[in-house]
């Protein structure tokens, strides 16, 4: 609390409004160029928006845990607190509890923005079926903070664990082991919270009319937030010490590494390495760079992209609509790497990078077009197996459009330089509803 | 008698690097040890693995008879740690982040540790505005709370002016009459002639020569190190 109100004190309120009130007015602005997309149903009759309202909650459901799991992830394993109390006597079960309090408290916002995204249901009159949704929406968040914490710490555990060392070498690519318990976490919360969630959100129509068990399913998340929460202290007093060992392992594993030239390729090094001359050397600076500082949000994107080919699975019309939103709003988080590093790139970067707009902007668009990759060919694969050729070929330049538009703004943004994220963020979420809006008026 | 500190066959290895190799210590309660090497040596290594932020590759590291890797919060309850590169609070002052500590050690006299590190004027502004040897003090003012029974401090006075400086050095001397270890890494072989009771010098990641600085003489630790480093020279 002390941090809080020194903070405030010596920033102002200013940016803790900004914080706490953008988000609400964004998903406000945002209503009208979502609805189409993803309230479609509100146009049929009545009685026929249960599938519809619970896919779109399913979804809502998704970002939420996807978020709280990033968010918690950076603060329990890298954050602040561990590196300041590390070295103390601290209790763990303390800290991991007031760092989860800490991410709530930065996450609020969520609830109450997809809430309102949802909230033509209840203005259209079905405000029970918008209550339960939101329901669903808070057990999600609760979930993901506390069972997120949960399996964070697990991730420190399985680290250096024997029995889990043949799983980890299987995923971890050209990554120390250890960070590969680390980077598949926050995948492993969603796919866990997630698959409660979507229950969850089917369970909401037969919990209006009755069903006992359709009502338990909604409810669930709660008693499995209560879970989680539970096995926090005993996870953080085993591991969260260890966890300060494993990031040094894993770092002195990656400087080690830092001479020599082999080891400093990352993914797709060999593509920028071909490139002219002029960007190339930018592009490859860049590439290393941002997948070394940035590599779980790409990581989180490319899961997103493999949920567009889940989206992408089906025969149904609207398949290829589904699987395009999923795919925007993984390039878009893809691109949003530019601006983030726009307001935090160290020193050299700055320097090597060039320093002509156009040049600069090719070069991290090149980088931005090799991460997008993961997030667009799942989808353009599954709709032309299951739709064909010619929908699938709009999916790819949709999904291309979608990087442009993010390569775009992500420039745009350079010159708020630390403020970038912060102005590319708003402008990401407008762009992506409008284009959103748009590919849902183009297929129909 | 308990060791205050115990290395137990010590070894950390990163991928083919060897930076900690096989080290056997053991220092006493109430030691002033100087520890010294060259850059690579592997001095700040051992320190970490000493104050549980790293573990070894090998090997066991004791404090006051508790193992660090096995029991993280006991062992830190013996500890007061200046890393090389301390962690606080921007958003706190000096003298809310003292009174933190003090709380998590279950006491402390902050009053006290402000005015040995000479920050008593500047206790009230937050971290965030200090110079880093203002830092400096800070982390090494809370690392004296509570009279902990190891201080580690690695390269901790480098920064520091000449009058905070000298006014550590008293109480770190001090800390050691009252039964406290303390363990001084540094490049400065004067500082360590000066306050050390014991020198340990460290090169290549082995420990290379362990003696009493009263039994060395004035002029000759230095060059005591600068033979023993060129002794572990390969030759070419």
């Amino acid at each position: 609390m002390l941090r809080v109100s020194n903070s405030l004190r010596v920033d102002g309120v200013v940016p803790v409004c900004r914080q706490a009130l953008v988000p609400l007015v964004l998903a406000a602005l945002a209503v009208p160029l979502l609805q189409p997309v993803f309230l479609g149903f509100l146009h049929h009759p009545m009685d026929a928006w249960s599938e519809g309202f619970a896919q779109v909650l399913m979804r809502a459901g998704i970002f939420v845990i996807g978020w709280v799991a990033l968010d918690l992830y950076s603060a329990i394993i890298r954050g602040e607190e561990r590196a300041v109390l590390a070295q103390w006597p601290v209790d763990p079960a303390r800290v991991v509890s007031f760092v989860t309090l800490q991410v709530a408290v930065r996450s609020w916002w969520l609830v109450p923005a997809t809430g309102i995204v949802l909230s033509p249901v209840a203005l259209s009159g079905e405000s029970t079926r918008w209550g339960l949704g939101v329901f669903v929406l808070i057990g999600a968040w609760l979930m993901s903070l506390s069972c997120g914490a949960a399996v964070l710490l697990g991730a420190i555990a399985a680290a250096e664990s024997e029995k889990t060392a043949p799983l980890l070498d299987l995923l971890r690519g050209n990554n120390p082991r250890a960070q590969a318990a680390f980077l598949y976490a926050p995948g492993l919360v969603l796919g866990l919270a997630g698959a409660v969630v979507v229950q969850a959100s089917f369970g909401v129509d037969g919990a209006l009319r009755g069903d006992l068990v359709a009502a338990a399913t909604v409810v669930l998340p709660l008693p499995l937030a209560l879970v989680g929460w539970a096995l926090v202290p005993g996870l953080a007093r085993s591991c969260w010490f260890d966890g300060t060992a494993v990031l040094a392992e894993i770092d002195a594993r990656y400087a080690s590494l830092e001479s020599a030239e082999e080891a400093l390729r990352v993914y797709l090094d060999g593509l920028v390495r071909f490139l002219p001359s002029r960007i190339g050397l930018y592009a490859l600076k860049d590439l290393r760079h941002g997948w070394r500082s940035r590599r779980t949000l790409i990581v989180g994107a490319w899961i997103l992209g493999m949920v567009g080919l889940a989206a992408s699975w089906t025969a149904a019309a609207e398949g290829p609509v589904r699987a395009l939103l999923v795919v925007v709003t993984s390039v878009l988080l893809v691109a949003s790497v530019g601006a983030a590093m726009e307001s935090d790139e160290p020193e050299f970067l700055r320097q090597v990078m060039p320093r002509e707009t156009l040049t600069r902007g090719l070069a991290r668009g090149v980088v931005t077009l090799a991460w997008v990759q993961p997030c667009v060919w799942p989808a353009v694969a599954g709709v032309g197996v299951r739709r064909g050729g010619t929908e699938a070929a709009w999916v790819l330049a949709m999904g291309l459009t979608a990087t442009v538009l993010g390569a775009v703004l992500a420039a745009g943004c350079r010159s708020a330089q630390r403020r970038a994220l912060a102005v590319y963020a708003p402008a990401a979420t407008l762009g992506g509803a409008a284009l959103a809006a748009w590919i849902s008026g183009g297929l129909a | 008698m308990t060791a205050a500190v115990r290395f137990e066959a010590v070894r950390k290895v990163y991928g083919r690097v060897v930076a900690v190799d096989r080290i056997d210590l053991s220092l006493e309660p109430g030691t002033f040890v100087g520890l010294i090497g060259h850059n690579g040596a592997g001095k700040s290594t051992s320190l970490r693995m000493l104050m549980g932020l790293l573990r070894p590759s090998e090997g066991r590291v004791f404090v006051r008879g508790v193992d660090v890797a096995a029991s993280p919060r006991e062992a830190r309850k013996h500890l007061g740690a200046v890393p090389e590169e301390p962690s606080l609070y921007p958003y706190l002052s000096a003298k809310e982040f003292l009174e933190f500590v003090a709380e998590v050690r279950g006491g402390g006299d902050v009053g006290a540790a402000l005015e040995l590190t000479g920050l008593g004027a500047d206790a009230d502004r937050l971290i965030r505005e200090y110079s880093q040897g203002m830092r400096r003090k800070t982390a090494l003012a809370a690392a004296m709370l509570g009279e902990p029974g190891v201080l580690v401090l690695d390269e901790a006075l480098n920064g520091l002016d000449p009058p905070s400086a000298a006014r550590v050095k008293a109480a770190l001397r001090r800390a050691c009459d009252r039964g406290q270890t303390v363990i001084l890494s540094t490049h400065v072989v004067e500082t360590v002639q000066a306050v050390s009771d014991r020198v340990v010098m460290l090169a290549r990641g082995r420990v290379v020569a362990d003696e009493r600085v009263s039994d060395i003489g004035s002029a000759g630790l230095e060059a005591l190190f600068l033979q023993r480093i060129a002794e572990t020279q390969p030759e070419s």
